[in-house]
C-alpha cells in the first residue's frame, strides 16, 4: 500500500490540472508582443533572461498556451533561438518560465492576466530545461513541463 | 499546532459576535419583521443586513442580495472543503481519476469564487484573489505530496508556505475588502488551514473515523469564515446589495 501512494501519488498529483482544466488541444495564435516590448510597469518581471534577443523575422514562436493549472503543450521542443509565443487562456493571472536542473531562472513571462499574450524568447544552449508558472502553488498544481532545446 | 485553541477560541467568539444562527430560508406565514421578532426568534439576533426583509403585507422577504451572498458563500467555501478532501483522499489512495475528478472541482470552484471576488471589488481583486487562492491549493499539493512520499522537508516546507506566504496574504486582502480586524481574520484563515491539514494527516494513516471527524470539523468551519465574510461585505459596500 505504502509503495502504491509513493508511486501514484506522484503521478497523480503532478496529473492534478493536466485534467482540470479540460480543453486541451489549444492552439489559439497569440497576438505576439515580444518579451521586450514595453509592458505596464506593475506587470513587468523582475527576472531577466540571460539574452533575450528580439524575435527575428527568421524566429517561428511555438505556441504555448497556460490555463488553471496545466500548459498546453506540455512539452515543447525546439531548436534553435527559444521563441515561445505564450497565451494565458485560463482565468487566473499566470506566466511562463524556464529554468536549468540547477534551477536558475533563464528567462520569463510577466505576469499574463486571462487572454493576455506575450512572446518570450531566449538564447539558451542547447539542453533539457523546466517549464513553469512561477506564480506560488501554480507549478504544484499542474503548470510545469519540459523544454528540449536542440542546435 | 499549539495555536489551535486559542484560534478556535478566537474563531468562535468572531462568529458568535458576528452571526447569528440559522441561515434565513423559511418564512412563516406568521412571522413579524425582523425588528418586530420576539427575542427568542434567530431573527432577533440577526443582522439588518441579514435578516429577511420585511415585505408589504407582512410577510418575510428573503431573497435579499445580501441574503444571497451568504448563502453563495456558504455554498461556494464549504464545497471547497469537500472537493479538498475528496482530492487528497483519491491522492492518498492513488485514484488518479477519482483525483483528476475532484481537483477539477477544485479549480473551478476557486475560479468560481474569484468571479465572485470579481463581481463585487473588480477584475484587479479578482485576479489577487485567484493568485492567493490557487496558491494554497497548491501549497496542499505539496503537503499531501510530502505526507504521501513522507518527505518531512517537503511537508514542512509547505506548511510554512500555508502559514507565512498564505495566511498573512488572505488575510491582507480580506482585511481590505472588508475592514474586519486582522487578528480575526488570521486565526480564521489559520484554522482553515489547521482543519484541512487534520484531514490529510487522518487520510494518511487510514483511519477514517479521525478522517470523518476531521471533515465535520473544517467543514463547520467554513461556514464561520463564509458568514461573517458576508456579513463584513455587506457592511462595507452596501449599495451594492441594497435591493
Amino acid at each position: 500500500m505504502k509503495t502504491r501512494i509513493k508511486t501514484l501519488v506522484a503521478t497523480s498529483l503532478l496529473a492534478l490540472t493536466a485534467v482540470a482544466c479540460g480543453g486541451s488541444g489549444t492552439t489559439a495564435a497569440p497576438t505576439t508582443r515580444s518579451a521586450v516590448s514595453p509592458a505596464p510597469a506593475s506587470a513587468a518581471p523582475s527576472a531577466a533572461a540571460p539574452s533575450a534577443p528580439a524575435p527575428s523575422a527568421a524566429t517561428q514562436a511555438t505556441a504555448v498556451v497556460v490555463k488553471d493549472f496545466t500548459l498546453d503543450p506540455l512539452d515543447v521542443a525546439v531548436a534553435g533561438t527559444v521563441s515561445l509565443a505564450v497565451t494565458n487562456a485560463g482565468p487566473t493571472v499566470h506566466n511562463v518560465a524556464i529554468r536549468d536542473d540547477a534551477g536558475k531562472l533563464l528567462g520569463t513571462t510577466a505576469d499574463l492576466k486571462s487572454g493576455a499574450s506575450e512572446t518570450l524568447t531566449v538564447e539558451i544552449p542547447a539542453g533539457s530545461y523546466i517549464l513553469f508558472c512561477t506564480l506560488p502553488g501554480h507549478e504544484s498544481l499542474g503548470i510545469k513541463g519540459t523544454l528540449t532545446v536542440s542546435e | 499546532m499549539k495555536l489551535r485553541p486559542i484560534l478556535l477560541t478566537a474563531a468562535a467568539a468572531i462568529v458568535f459576535t458576528a452571526c447569528s444562527s440559522g441561515a434565513a430560508t423559511t418564512a412563516p406565514a406568521t412571522s413579524a419583521p425582523a425588528s418586530q421578532a420576539p427575542s427568542d426568534s434567530p431573527m432577533a439576533s440577526m443582522e439588518p443586513s441579514m435578516a429577511p426583509s420585511p415585505a408589504t403585507g407582512g410577510e418575510v422577504m428573503t431573497d435579499t442580495a445580501a441574503a444571497d451572498l451568504r448563502v453563495a458563500l456558504n455554498n461556494k467555501l464549504g464545497a471547497h472543503l469537500i472537493f479538498a478532501s475528496k482530492a487528497t483522499g483519491a491522492a492518498l489512495g492513488g485514484r488518479n481519476d477519482e483525483f483528476a475528478a475532484y481537483g477539477s472541482l477544485l479549480a473551478t470552484n476557486g475560479t468560481d469564487l474569484g468571479e465572485m471576488i470579481g463581481s463585487v471589488y473588480g477584475a484587479e481583486a479578482k485576479d489577487a484573489f485567484n493568485k492567493i487562492w490557487s496558491a494554497h491549493n497548491g501549497f496542499f499539493v505539496d503537503y499531501t505530496t510530502g505526507v504521501a512520499t513522507k518527505d518531512m522537508a517537503m511537508q514542512d516546507k509547505a506548511v510554512k508556505d500555508l502559514t507565512t506566504v498564505y495566511v498573512p496574504a488572505f488575510t491582507d486582502f480580506l482585511a481590505g475588502a472588508t475592514d474586519l480586524p486582522k487578528d480575526a481574520l488570521t486565526a480564521l484563515i489559520t484554522d482553515h488551514v489547521l482543519t484541512t491539514k487534520a484531514i490529510v494527516d487522518a487520510q494518511a494513516t487510514e483511519d477514517w473515523t479521525a478522517a470523518s471527524a476531521a471533515d465535520l470539523e473544517a467543514g463547520d468551519h467554513m461556514q464561520m469564515l463564509a458568514d461573517p465574510l458576508a456579513k463584513a461585505i455587506v457592511a462595507k459596500l452596501p449599495e451594492k446589495f441594497a435591493n
